[in-house]
């Protein structure tokens, strides 16, 4: 009786571990993704040959945070995409939720910002759990081979860009250029929830 | 006629503001002392605190507050249970659009603002279990907490977290 018991407990237990693993950690595998880009072409990780890194950013068009955050990515991207480090955006959001994050608002938005940086549709809403993110705007640096380095905010201040004393993002990729780990390695910030139909 | 008047003014603006003041906000730009105001509470303060995490900007957050206002009015007669806003409006829109939006609001009645942009430190001290995304809702009682991420969609949602929580550390 109290092996039985005992099996139970460890298989919640592993059940329980299995689920808290959801999403990826700093030091996992990054899967890939086949995503449609707002110039209606499927982008891919693999389709960026010889990088150094990617930064891939859960992002989306009407919280409030993440257009805190439009003008420092672009400004992220001209600095680092040179240096082989690819930004990439993606929206993770359920349209049918939040209507001003559909396909058609996300091209408009991109071009009012000039966007000089993939701007990915998550349609079906497949790759945002893969990785975990769980609000809008969510970092994540690999390095060359898809290995997470960072995961967070890209610097320590949304509401003022003047004021931010730690660039993470910056910091991060420096560290790597070195041959480093970013430390830190994650770091949290507040967002917007990401936006799905109700279960 | 005359002292009459001013009485009756000084009546009206004095009632006005008590109206004002029972709904003010209070700003936290060092996160330090919002928590040791109603997070490190002393062992003997038997209060349970639901802390909302939202903000006017938050569209999920402003569609679940009718379901605080249901749960605010369910306990109404139990000053054990405490209801509080944590808004994280921009510093510049307090004034602009978090005031206005709970004075129009008289169920919100404690409000504090947390304008520390030292969000990666003071959100783990919240909990370490939230993401940092909004809405959020804390139930506290002395050292227990249970943090919930995301909105309720039904008041009985919101009724259920609390009465789970209070047979688990009160009853």
């Amino acid at each position: 009786m109290n092996a039985i018991k005992f099996f139970f407990s460890v298989l919640f237990v592993g059940l329980g571990l299995q689920m808290m693993a959801q999403g990826l950690s700093v030091g996992d595998q990054a899967p890939d993704f086949k995503l449609k880009n707002i110039n209606d072409r499927m982008v891919s990780l693999s389709d960026f040959k010889a990088q150094k890194g990617y930064i891939i950013v859960f992002t989306c068009n009407h919280c409030p945070y993440a257009v805190m955050y439009e003008d420092r990515i672009n400004a992220l991207n001209n600095k680092y995409s040179d240096l082989g480090y690819q930004v990439i955006a993606i929206n993770p959001n359920d349209p049918a939720v939040q209507p001003q994050d559909s396909f058609d608002e996300m091209k408009k938005r991109a071009k009012e910002k000039n966007f000089n940086f993939p701007y990915l549709f998550d349609e079906g809403q497949k790759v945002y759990p893969m990785y975990g993110a769980t609000r809008t705007p969510h970092f994540f640096v690999l390095d060359a081979n898809k290995t997470v380095k960072y995961i967070g905010a890209l610097d320590d201040n949304a509401q003022d860009a003047n004021a931010v004393t730690i660039k993470y993002i910056e910091n991060a990729i420096d560290a790597m250029a070195k041959g480093k780990n970013p430390e830190p390695s994650f770091t949290k910030a507040v967002g917007c929830t990401i936006k799905t139909a109700k279960k | 006629m005359g002292v009459v008047f001013k009485f009756l003014l000084g009546l009206s603006i004095f009632a006005a503001n008590l109206q004002l003041q029972a709904q003010n906000v209070e700003i936290y730009r060092n996160f330090d002392d919002f928590e040791a105001k109603y997070l490190k509470t002393p062992a003997e303060n038997d209060t349970m605190y639901i802390i909302n995490f939202w903000a006017t900007w938050c569209a999920p957050c402003v569609k679940e507050l009718p379901h605080f206002e249901k749960a605010i009015r369910k306990h109404r007669d139990n000053s054990k249970v405490q209801f509080i806003f944590a808004s994280l409006d921009f510093s510049h829109q307090i004034e602009t659009k978090l005031k206005p939006f709970v004075i129009r609001r008289p169920y919100m009645k404690r409000n504090v603002a947390i304008s520390d942009p030292r969000q990666q430190i003071w959100i783990d001290k919240v909990s370490e279990e939230w993401s940092g995304s909004i809405p959020m809702t804390l139930l506290k009682y002395k050292d227990q907490y249970a943090a919930i991420e995301g909105a309720f969609h039904y008041k009985e949602d919101l009724f259920v977290e609390i009465e789970k929580f209070t047979n688990k550390h009160i009853k």
